[in-house]
């Protein structure tokens, strides 16, 4: 497959993935203002630093308002992670392999990327309707892509991004959910935490199976289950899983060893969501482990780009077939 | 009770549908019976399904120094019907005009017989700038230059049909062709059977048969190169890449090792057969032409002159584009192939013979004057609906630069029945038709009509005001090649 091609599938994907990963942000934020309308005050804020970046915002707004705030996310086009921008960056890269993939999909998220320009000049915005106009866009294209790209080198550059990008939105979730809720008063497992803390699992669509294992919300089990489950499709461990065996099926490299860097950084960090435990995670200090985990899905990113899509050929035009092939 | 159709005004000139006695012709009854029963509401309609199935495809082009980067080239819901008899007419015309064409650039970059035995002039050759001489001596793929031509055709008020210009350099359109027949068939389902339309579904596959030909090769790696998404008609090279089954490329994708051309892949590199290059001749390559582009690959001149890699079209096809070498066509056809032409030229002035020249300065508020390399309907004066300051600017320019004008009677091509302004109004057509040479030459039974949606208008291109027509060619009997 063109180095091309598989990094545009792989950035479409992840562009598309960001662009969910916000709508279910803000979707729950409007819910939860909804219920604790009365007791809290400042919700927004955490927001941006979630998605965004602060320095970001403020260069633009001079109050953290609710207005300001879902303006900057949602059409702001000097903020490159405004939902937006990151469906146009997602379009975009759909549009340059067009051709190689399904019709539909490309239907699907160019009449995405319609409709939400058209929203962004309505006056009056039903935002939740909105919101949900998008996560089923985001389905669809997601059921089209899983039912018809070949399980070749396509489908795993784009489940690859996902992933990558699901852990990373994942990562950055928790960490400025525990920094803000844990950082007011103490876990008490009042009526308000549980709200709080549901509605963190609920950004993940993870509230009904967390229920089953695990009951009532506590933020060691909460975190315990969005960083380590095997299973959960949107759990940080489960993702880096999937995108480790997408990786071995793109090299076609045994999964029990690497052979290429990219497959020992991702192995590397497989192993340990795979061996530790939460109370290790909580004596180191989530928010130090994150932000090491962050470094890392960092590192993997810039293997898959230099293994992947930026091989120096050029330089080298002495080089025979046969040299070039061996060398990558 | 008045209709849609007894508004309909059309005497401007040859009407494709209605004859001078106000009657429908033979070819448009069916489609007239048809057409008769619609109120302008249902057409509208029609009209406005249409405009949104292109935009929600994204069958658009994008506009240079536009703020509305992304636009549809409006499809308009009334087709251009062409009957089998008129249409066999002008396909034995183009394909004897391609196959002379063929042996013209096969000629000019070698022996040059033509020039020679001075049927034309060589200085004529040499300065027309589509002619490259580094393509002296170059022998391509199985001798085949223009694989792609898409001649466009009028109909002049005495109802003969007339060949205007060959486009050999990468003519755009045939997505068009293609994505408007798929809209009009949804719209207007049951109309293809009843009217027994010939299928152009076969187009891209056609296109991927001359690449199997050139390579003699039924596996082989094709790629369409395209200058990138931001170029004007890249849907269309990322149409036709899915549709053959070829990969899209661009300049940066590809490498040249040993006068080979390569495609880097995330394994690697793979060797590539054949390119259809969307890309101009002089930007192919830095190494050889403008060495400021970005566009093309170092080195693929080389491979292509090494026969290492198959070119559509190939690089020099120019110097038959150019509209003074045009004016030879005729004289092609008879020195090469020893026939008549069947498709008759327009009747041409050439701004560089002083004679000829003296008669257009003279007469210019009634002709249409052309830049020899002009595209896209700029560098273009049509004398009758022109003001002094512009006559007097190409008069200027015409003396100062006689080699780059020639100038042709102004003619009023036929009309078509249009939906303009929700109703049904004549608007100028030509007709593009795709013709394919690689075995043998296939011309698809259709192509793209362009409509000058102005009143009155005789510029047809998408970049100026321009829209396009389904080309519907009937079959000869109600038997056979049922569009499916």
């Amino acid at each position: 497959m063109l180095s091309r091609v598989a990094e545009s599938i792989f950035w479409f994907s992840r562009y598309l993935e960001r662009t969910e990963n916000t709508v279910r942000f803000l979707a729950v934020q409007f819910n939860l203002e909804i219920e604790l309308s009365s007791q809290m005050s400042d919700q927004w804020a955490p927001l941006i630093k979630t998605i965004c970046s602060e320095e970001l915002f403020y260069k633009h707004y001079s109050s953290p308002t609710k207005e300001n705030i879902i303006q900057f996310l949602t059409f702001d086009e000097n903020n490159p992670n405004s939902i937006l921008a990151t469906l146009n960056a997602a379009r975009e890269n759909a549009r340059i392999v067009r051709e190689r993939i399904p019709q539909d999909c490309w239907q699907y998220i160019n009449k995405l990327y319609l409709d939400v320009q058209q929203f962004s000049t309505n006056q009056s915005k039903d935002y939740l309707a909105f919101f949900d106009m998008i996560k089923q866009s985001y389905y669809q294209i997601s059921g089209v892509l899983y039912n018809t790209l070949p399980y070749s080198e396509e489908f795993h550059f784009f489940n690859l991004g996902k992933q990558l990008e699901r852990a990373n939105q994942i990562t950055r979730l928790l960490d400025t959910k525990f920094y803000y809720l844990l950082d007011k008063d103490s876990f008490v497992g009042n009526h308000i935490d549980l709200i709080q803390w549901t509605a963190v699992l609920h950004s993940l669509s993870a509230v009904e199976v967390y229920r089953r294992t695990f009951g009532t919300p506590e933020p060691a089990n909460i975190a315990s289950f969005l960083l380590l489950d095997s299973q959960f499709p949107r759990s940080l461990r489960y993702c880096i899983i999937d995108a480790q065996a997408s990786l071995h099926k793109i090299t076609g490299n045994d999964l029990r060893s690497f052979v290429k860097q990219v497959e020992k950084t991702m192995g590397r960090l497989r192993a340990n969501l795979d061996y530790i435990e939460i109370d290790e995670i909580f004596s180191f200090g989530l928010h130090n482990y994150i932000d090491r985990i962050q470094q890392r899905i960092n590192t993997i990113c810039n293997n898959v780009k230099s293994t992947f899509f930026e091989q120096d050929l050029q330089a080298k035009p002495e080089l025979s077939v046969s040299k070039v092939a061996l060398t990558t | 009770m008045t209709t849609l159709l007894s508004k309909y005004k059309y005497d401007l000139t040859y009407d494709e549908m209605m004859d001078s006695s106000a009657n429908p012709r033979e070819t448009y009854l069916e489609y007239y019976n048809f057409i008769k029963q619609l109120s302008a509401k249902d057409i509208q309609e029609h009209h406005e399904f249409i405009d949104q199935t292109l935009l929600l495809l994204g069958i658009t082009f994008n506009v240079y120094n536009s703020k509305q980067k992304e636009r549809i080239f409006p499809l308009d819901p009334i087709p251009r019907i062409i009957n089998h008899s008129e249409w066999s007419h002008i396909e034995s015309g183009l394909k004897q005009r391609i196959h002379a064409l063929n042996c013209f650039l096969s000629d000019v970059y070698s022996d040059q017989r033509i020039i020679k035995d001075n049927i034309i002039p060589r200085e004529f050759i040499e300065s027309s700038s589509g002619f490259l001489k580094e393509c002296m001596g170059v022998k391509p793929l199985k001798d085949r230059w223009c694989h792609i031509t898409g001649s466009d055709i009028i109909r002049g008020s005495d109802g003969q049909y007339y060949v205007l210009e060959d486009n050999l350099r990468c003519p755009s359109g045939v997505s068009y062709m293609l994505e408007n027949r798929e809209i009009m068939k949804r719209t207007y389902p049951e109309l293809f059977k009843q009217l027994n339309v010939k299928s152009v579904r076969n187009y891209p596959l056609l296109l991927r048969q001359v690449c199997e030909f050139l390579s003699d090769s039924k596996q082989g790696n094709f790629g369409v190169l395209t200058p990138g998404i931001y170029n004007s008609a890249y849907f269309e090279h990322s149409f036709l890449a899915r549709e053959m089954g070829a990969e899209l490329l661009m300049g940066d994708d590809l490498v040249v090792i040993n006068d080979e051309v390569h495609m880097k892949t995330t394994t690697g590199t793979e060797r590539i057969d054949v390119l259809y290059r969307r890309i101009d001749d002089t930007f192919l390559d830095p190494t050889v032409f403008n060495p400021d582009s970005l566009l093309g690959t170092p080195g693929l001149f080389n491979a292509f002159r090494k026969g290492n890699v198959g070119l559509i079209n190939a690089p020099g096809t120019g110097v038959a584009d150019d509209k003074l070498i045009y004016t030879f066509v005729p004289d092609m056809i008879r020195y090469y192939l020893s026939e008549d032409p069947i498709l008759p030229n327009l009747d041409t002035y050439l701004c560089y013979d002083d004679k000829q020249r003296q008669y257009v300065l003279d007469n210019i508020e009634k002709l249409v004057v052309k830049a020899v390399n002009g595209a896209g309907g700029y560098d273009l004066l049509i004398g009758p609906q022109s003001d002094q300051k512009t006559i007097d600017l190409f008069k200027k320019n015409i003396v100062k630069h006689p080699r780059k004008y020639i100038a042709q009677e102004t003619i009023t091509f036929s009309t078509s029945p249009s939906f303009v302004d929700k109703q049904i109004n004549a608007r100028h057509v030509d007709l593009r038709p795709f013709i394919l040479y690689g075995e043998n030459i296939e011309v698809t039974p259709g192509g793209l009509t362009r409509v000058a949606l102005k009143d009155g208008s005789l510029v047809v291109n998408s970049s100026q005001g321009g829209g396009s027509k389904d080309t519907w060619i009937l079959s000869e009997t109600n038997q056979s090649n049922k569009e499916n």
